[in-house]
């Protein structure tokens, strides 16, 4: 029963924290430019993330030793360098739009500018990395951005024309007025937020960090296979919900806010409340996530004692790597960019850099001197290499469609 | 050559491709045809309409007591910021031509009043006034997102 429930929480906690920053400007976007049309960029991503972190996980599980670890070993040190500086700088820009996208939704419910609050989103943030268990942050910011299922419930208080979602959904095309390269950006921005490699990283880490051993394998296909996919649900749900109350209106996604109006208009003030606590738990929790990211992958790759099990002072490399990176972030944010547009290019160059994360998390994942008999499987080689081209495709279009399309304008 | 020094180049190719990457995807620039200009101009009559209409949807709530005073105040202000980005950016872009003076006016005539229009809502929303309808400001907002988004598609 004791195990049921831990399966039962890791799945909640998985599908609240499924959301950032990243999917919710680019779910939002694509439902307001394009309708249901770039669905299925968005499940090809999150059948991806769901493949390749039960890979990771499994990885971690079985040899001790979180990915970017084994990557560097494995792979030698000229790849873990190019991995490091590609997963320091996405990580780095992610921040910044996650700390952002937290202090925009204390915005929204203040009407204090947005600027005011980084510092001290920055300073909450190194707190609760300091002071607050692993575990207990996970779950707490987990289960809170479940909240965010009132986008499901607004959704369906709109009642919808389901067929015509469905037959956009099923029948994909360049909606008018809109040009083919740009179709394709926004779709690679939709498989990009969908497969952030800090996610990755924090995972097999977070697997670590929590002791997981062969038993807790069955844990991993629960949080992986039933929780990532119910994560992509809200991502449905929240490009569903552009689809019906801004598309037809011809409103655009410049600002966070946007993203909440159509659930504010379905549900009023009570959804108003709920999507922005949602907003900032999936913010504040990705915000959490990526800094520790940051601080597992330098640390793992030099060789530093890392993690929240040990001691603050046996790890200060590990909490110095955070604090720099939040101060970092922090600093950006204060220049005054706009953090929907650092949000997109974030997911972009994620998507440009993904091959560097996956594609060593595969090798690692065949090689029975780490993985003994828990190496994958010949389905699962079929369809994680299936994905590996998928990336290797994206890699290769993102920047020269980012400079066609002018990022998307 | 070490490996340090093989290492610098890599870590500055990267950044110098950063750069450029970042310089050709910036949104405002030259418009050396006519068509190019018509783009932009459309460009900029749909990104005030959006305004336009998230305003005209915030006055809605406003009026029915659907969302919180601080929430609508920054959607208001927000609308009416992109807005005069928008039309900020467009008033600093070269018309190629005589025939893009011309359109060039007939832009601006649809977003000064829209922007006008935009700092009105701002104001009754910062003065928490949107639940007392306006409907001569609501028709004006209809009327500017009407105007500005068949520009649009005429242009776009």
């Amino acid at each position: 029963m004791k195990r049921l429930l831990a399966v039962t929480l890791g799945i909640l906690t998985a599908i609240g924290g499924f959301m950032d920053a990243g999917d919710i400007v680019a779910n939002a976007t694509a439902g307001s430019r394009f309708g249901m049309n770039l669905l299925w960029a968005m499940v090809l991503g999150v059948g991806g993330i769901v493949v390749y972190a039960e890979m990771a996980g499994r990885v971690a599980a079985i040899s001790g030793r979180p990915t970017f670890d084994l990557v560097r070993e494995r792979l030698g040190a000229r790849m873990g360098i190019a991995n490091l500086v590609a997963s320091l700088f996405i990580n780095l820009l992610t921040l910044v739009a996650e700390i952002a996208g937290m202090a925009v939704v204390i915005q929204l419910a203040t009407d204090v500018n947005y600027l005011l609050w980084l510092p001290l989103m920055g300073l909450f943030v190194w707190i609760v990395i300091w002071r607050v268990r692993f575990s207990t942050m996970e779950t707490v910011f987990g289960l809170v951005g479940l909240t965010l299922l009132v986008m499901a419930v607004a959704l369906w208080q709109l009642h919808p024309d389901w067929s015509a979602l469905w037959h956009q959904s099923s029948h994909p095309h360049v909606t008018g007025g809109e040009g083919t390269p740009t179709y394709f950006y926004y779709a690679i921005g939709l498989f990009g937020a969908a497969m952030t490699p800090y996610e990755v990283f924090f995972f097999s880490s977070g697997a670590v960090e929590e002791h997981w051993s062969r038993k807790d394998l069955a844990e991993n296909r629960a949080n992986v296979f039933v929780g990532f996919p119910l994560g992509g649900f809200l991502s449905f749900s929240l490009m569903a919900l552009a689809t019906v109350v801004l598309q037809p209106r011809g409103i655009g996604v410049d600002q966070i806010g946007h993203a909440a109006l159509p659930t504010v208009v379905s549900l009023g003030k009570v959804g108003l409340a709920l999507i922005l606590v949602g907003f900032f738990a999936a913010t504040f929790g990705a915000a959490l996530e990526v800094s520790l990211s940051s601080g597992y992958t330098l640390s793992q790759y030099f060789g530093w004692q890392w993690g929240k099990f040990v001691r603050p002072r046996e790890a200060s490399r590990f909490h110095l790597t955070m604090v720099v990176s939040i101060v970092l972030a922090v600093l950006v944010a204060l220049t005054a960019v706009d953090p929907v547009k650092v949000t997109e290019y974030s997911i972009v160059l994620s998507a440009a850099a993904l091959p560097l994360t996956y594609f060593p998390i595969l090798v690692v994942a065949n090689d029975p001197d780490y993985m003994g008999d828990k190496v994958n499987g010949r389905f699962g080689n079929a369809v994680a290499s299936f994905y590996l081209v998928v990336i290797l495709v994206v890699a290769l279009a993102t920047i020269p469609l980012m400079i066609v399309t002018k990022a998307g304008q | 050559v070490n490996r340090p020094v093989l290492h610098l180049r890599g870590v500055a190719a990267a950044l110098l491709a950063a750069v450029l990457v970042t310089a050709c995807t910036q949104i405002v620039g030259p418009a050396r045809t006519r068509r190019d200009f018509e783009l932009k101009a459309a460009t900029t009559a749909d990104t005030v309409a959006s305004s336009v209409q998230t305003a005209r949807l915030v006055m809605r709530l406003g009026r029915q007591d659907d969302a919180f005073a601080p929430y609508m105040a920054t959607m208001a202000s927000e609308s009416e910021d992109g807005a005069t980005a928008a039309t900020g950016t467009f008033s600093g872009i070269q018309p190629p031509d005589a025939r893009s003076d011309r359109l060039r006016a007939r832009l601006i005539e649809l977003t000064d009043p829209a922007v006008g229009h935009l700092s009105e809502v701002r104001i009754r929303a910062r003065r928490t006034e949107l639940g007392h309808p306006d409907r001569r400001l609501e028709r004006e907002l209809a009327r500017d997102a009407r105007r500005l988004q068949h520009f649009g598609e005429t242009y776009g």
